[in-house]
């Protein structure tokens, strides 16, 4: 029997080997049959005796091919395998839910670059702010707080978005559509645009709240109370310079 | 330099950690792969920013093919209908009722649909009124623009309700299933939603008098 023969008697004992590790194996055993040569060989011995030593050395080929068999045991594969096809699957569910990214992107762009853009149709003074409060699971925050005409009314308007505390969290779509904005003398006008949102992302929210003012107004307040939260936030008008 | 050989424990090992590690993040990031109907209600409590609630009930409806579920807290009532999908648990319709006062009744309701073929309304909520005894739930319906106004009365009576933590709850299901869609001007391909309206609730006693009404 010579090197190559023992090695097929070993090989053919390995039934729950993938080809790939019956390769690995065929090359570690050659591997050590090789030094264990190279090793007789610088004692002196000659070639064929080296080769007949060292399998000699190494035992019955069908019996190591045995006892390796049971270092490889198939249900590891078998989870290997259900790993493998599952991740192949959550893949092409992200794939094709790829649109779905779009709320982790406003989740993150809300938060980097809020918006802070006025819809009024004249300004009479504009101030930008960043103004953070926390509504349950919830970041409200005020970008922009501007004075001026809207609709033919004298408005303050307050730009403002909000997100989930945690990144990629779903945020609450309600929340601006239930906070209230009061001027001072406590009058809340509902016919302005409320609220507005990034085309129904889940990620963030985001919308202007107008409320009507009269020239020397100093502040409005917003006002919330749902779902057991509750908060009354003042907030500053900037100064209306003369035309 | 000699190759390392990982061992199949050690391959399989490392090959679903990162199975699980893609699981959470997409479980997080897209908000698919949800594994039990519960995670689509933690979901919709993030929606509604109502904090987390606890399940008063839950029944399946095979008409619709999704799970109701009622839950609730100290503030809030949830309605969710939960639907399993290639990419796990989903919630599509849902609907939340703030009920941090204390008013005789709370409740709303919500239109179930399949998403092709059939829908049902379902009316939710809690009734703090002891002498509360039955709870009517009235609506109009109209196929099309042009089809007749069909008027939907049910009724549930208290031994029907659930009781959680001291409080009552009802969930009444209407046995009218209606066509989420109808064909428009005879185009089977052109289609215009089915309207609902006119929504009440009414917390009766049990001589029949109206003690609470709730327009939803």
């Amino acid at each position: 029997m010579n090197r190559m023969e023992y090695m097929e008697i070993l090989l053919a004992q390995l039934r729950r080997v993938t080809p790939s590790e019956r390769e690995a194996i065929r090359q570690e055993i050659d591997g050590h049959m090789e030094d264990h040569i190279c090793s007789l060989l610088e004692l002196g011995y000659d070639e064929e005796l080296a080769e007949e030593r060292t399998m000699a050395r190494m035992g019955d080929p069908a019996e190591a091919g045995q006892e390796l068999n049971k270092q490889y045991p198939l249900h590891w594969l078998i989870l290997s395998r259900v790993a493998v096809t599952l991740t192949i699957i959550l893949c092409l569910q992200a794939m094709l839910g790829v649109g779905i990214l779009f709320h982790a992107r406003d989740s993150i762009l809300t938060r980097l670059n809020p918006p802070d853009d006025s819809a009024l149709d004249k300004t009479h003074a504009t101030e930008e702010v960043d103004l953070r409060l926390g509504v349950g699971n919830d970041i409200l925050r005020i970008t922009r707080v501007s004075t001026g005409e809207k609709n033919g009314y004298h408005v303050a308007e307050v730009r403002l978005c909000n997100y989930n505390r945690i990144p990629f969290g779903i945020a609450t779509e309600t929340l601006i559509n239930h906070i209230i904005p009061e001027n001072q003398r406590g009058e809340a006008r509902d016919a302005f645009e409320r609220g507005g949102s990034f085309g129904g992302s889940f990620g963030a929210d985001e919308g202007r709240l107008y409320t009507d003012i009269l020239p020397g107004d100093t502040y409005i307040t917003l006002r919330y109370d749902a779902f057991g939260e509750q908060f009354d936030l003042q907030i500053p008008l900037p100064e209306e310079v003369e035309p | 330099m000699k190759r390392r050989i990982w061992t199949r424990k050690r391959k399989a090992l490392s090959l679903t950690a990162v199975t699980l590690v893609l699981f959470f993040l997409f479980q997080y990031t897209y908000g698919i792969c949800l594994m039990h109907p519960v995670q689509a209600r933690w979901e919709a409590e993030q929606f509604y920013g109502c904090g987390s609630t606890e399940r008063i009930c839950h029944v399946w409806d095979g008409a619709v093919g999704q799970h109701v579920t009622l839950s609730s807290n100290e503030h809030a009532l949830l309605l969710i209908g939960t639907y399993s999908t290639l990419s796990g648990w989903s919630c599509r319709d849902r609907d939340a009722v703030d009920c941090s006062e204390a008013a005789p009744l709370y409740g709303g309701t919500l239109r179930l649909s399949d998403g092709a073929v059939e829908d049902v309304v379902y009316a939710y909520g809690q009734v703090n009124d002891a002498a509360i005894d039955k709870i009517q739930l009235s609506f109009c319906f109209a196929a099309n623009e042009t089809a007749p106004t069909e008027t939907h009365i049910y009724l549930t009576d208290a031994e029907d309700w659930h009781e959680h933590n001291g409080q009552r709850y009802f969930l009444l299901r209407s046995d009218a299933l209606m066509p989420a869609y109808a064909p428009l001007n005879g185009r089977p391909y052109q289609i215009n939603q089915g309207m609902v309206w006119d929504c009440t609730l009414t917390a009766l006693n049990q001589y029949g008098t109206v003690l609470a009404e709730i327009k939803t």
